[in-house]
């Protein structure tokens, strides 16, 4: 039991795809558009609900844009793909719950 | 992540458990720094009350940091350029390479075959397809699982090389896109099956008899240890990371159909293949039942029996499995006593599907506790939002008796098992997740 063994990776050791950073952040969300995404699961509308409410009560010049999906949550296979498209171009920013 | 693909700012709402996973995904899709808010807990079991107070006090603050605190400047992370499936990447004994690939969570737990080059030479002669050929991008990693990747991890399995155009067919099943590799991750946990039809059952020493899904025969165990080291290596599937499963099941053997004692065409030929076609299909499973006996004196008797356990047990597992796509595969494996008896009363496989459906069903009132937890309020509903057939809502009256299946040919009937023994279970599959997806099995370049 004395071999030496030179052993291959059992997978790729590289990240897929290039990586990047996350979109840069407004100071504040004054006058901005918020988007609530709601998965179908149960809970994601009552999470969704309470977070514009306290947003609402904090920025009060805020508008609201609902987007809810009844399917799987990797939008790159909605069935009203081109729906959510449309609709992510009107929006500022986007907080999504997918909760059950 | 199609919004911070856009350039939107975004955030996510996850429960606790689920934070590495969001982050994996969101670096598998090229967005290390995804930005979650955490909702302490299991929110499912909350009262309204707490949920609110969960909200207010504990994710909305997070959701507004989130949102609005500048990016870091060492957000934006590098590519990983590390070493690819080519690259030797450790040297050592067999227990150091073991202690290697452990720390790496790149084992199932038990000793893996050290990979070496000329372990993996001979699984490449058994296809066609190069090393560096990709059969697909596989969730949750997005990793490419390409040929060199099978052979890899087949001789980790402990497979002979062989058996390599099986592996091959059964990652270009779950690489498809009607599989959803994605969902085999979710906290249902369910178990993706191998089942296996053609020539290749006898030629490589599969066992389809007695003890069919226990651990010990080469071929069947060997393989079905190989998807899973598979789907944890190259698809991410690590429990806790990309592997959100609550508890999770043992790793399946493959089932091997016994055609020879099998009065009926194999599940193949059912599925549109030729026979003496060797194929691969794959299947998810959420639930599988006792091993049940079943007694009667005529094919008919037999056939009753068969359906009340048949409906007994899926409405033990998930029946809410129905609405949650537009097919299902749950599948009926009959020892071939059972199998050849119904055949001698005249009954095809056909027959036996079409007699289950009809007998099987359950008043529209028990649909209604199950769509609860989606947020629909009956199976007519359901069929407005398409996730149901309309024949589903012939009438509102809520006695109406609804099937457990939307079409007889979705409870997939398989023969194996001990040969004279009245046994049979029932496997449950789980809707839109790991549909029935076969795969022919390229034995061109096998002796």
């Amino acid at each position: 039991m004395n071999s030496q063994y030179e052993v291959l990776n059992p997978w790729a050791d590289a990240d897929p795809v290039p990586l990047r950073g996350i979109s840069p952040r407004p100071a504040d969300l004054a006058g901005k558009t918020i988007g609530l995404f709601a998965g179908y699961k149960m809970a994601s509308k009552p999470i969704l609900a309470e977070v514009e409410k306290g947003l609402k009560e904090r920025f009060s010049t805020l508008k609201f844009s609902l987007f809810l999906s009844n399917e799987h949550i990797d939008v790159t296979e909605l069935t009203n793909k081109a729906e959510f498209e449309k609709w992510l171009k009107g929006v500022d920013a986007v907080v999504c719950a997918v909760g059950d | 992540m199609s919004a911070e693909k856009a350039g939107i700012p975004s955030v996510v709402i996850a429960v606790k458990d689920f934070l590495f996973s969001c982050k994996a995904t969101g670096k598998a899709a090229g967005l290390p720094d995804i930005r979650v808010a955490v909702y302490p807990g299991a929110i499912a079991i909350h009262p309204l009350e707490e949920v609110e107070k969960n909200i207010r006090e504990v994710v909305f603050p997070q959701v507004i940091k989130l949102l609005t605190e500048p990016i870091a400047e060492a957000a934006a992370s590098a590519t990983d350029t590390a070493a690819n499936e080519n690259t030797v990447v450790f040297e050592g004994s067999f227990e150091e390479v073991n202690d290697y690939f452990h720390a790496r969570q790149w084992t199932d737990g038990l000793p893996v075959v050290p990979p070496t080059e000329e372990k993996v030479a001979p699984f490449l002669k058994y296809t066609d397809r190069s090393p560096g050929e990709v059969l697909g991008f596989l969730h949750p990693s997005l990793r490419p699982a390409t040929v060199q990747s099978i052979a890899i991890n087949g001789v980790m399995a402990g497979c002979c090389p062989e058996y390599m155009p099986i592996l091959v067919a059964i990652i270009e099943a779950i690489a498809a896109p009607r599989f959803r590799l994605e969902d085999a991750g979710s906290s249902a946990g369910w178990a993706p099956l191998i089942i296996l039809n053609g020539p290749v059952i006898k030629r490589l020493g599969f066992n389809a008899g007695t003890g069919v899904l226990r651990v010990g025969n080469q071929a069947n165990t060997s393989v079905g240890r190989f998807l899973r080291l598979y789907m944890r290596n190259v698809a991410g599937f690590i429990p806790g990371v990309g592997d959100m499963a609550t508890f999770g099941r043992p790793n399946l053997p493959v089932l091997a159909e016994d055609e020879d004692a099998s009065p009926w065409e194999p599940l193949s030929v059912t599925r549109g293949f030729q026979h003496g076609e060797s194929v691969v299909t794959m299947n998810s499973v959420g639930f599988m039942s006792f091993q049940l006996t079943v007694v009667a004196q005529t094919p008919g008797g037999l056939l009753e029996s068969i359906t009340a356990k048949v409906k007994q047990n899926l409405l033990a597992g998930d029946g809410s499995v129905i609405t949650k796509g537009p097919e299902v595969s749950h599948l009926l494996v009959l020892s071939p006593v059972i199998a050849r008896t119904l055949a001698s009363g005249g009954y095809s496989k056909r027959d036996v599907q079409q007699y289950i459906f009809k007998h099987s069903k359950v008043p529209a009132t028990v649909f209604d506790s199950w769509l609860a937890f989606q947020g629909v309020a009956n199976a007519c509903d359901c069929v407005r939002k398409g996730l149901l057939p309309a024949h589903f809502c012939e009438s509102d009256d809520p006695q109406r008796m609804l099937p457990l299946f939307h079409a007889p040919e979705e409870l997939q009937i398989i023969v194996a098992g001990t040969a004279e023994r009245n046994r049979f279970f029932v496997a449950q599959q789980v809707g839109r997740q790991g549909l029935a997806t076969s795969r022919k099995i390229n034995l061109a370049l096998s002796a």
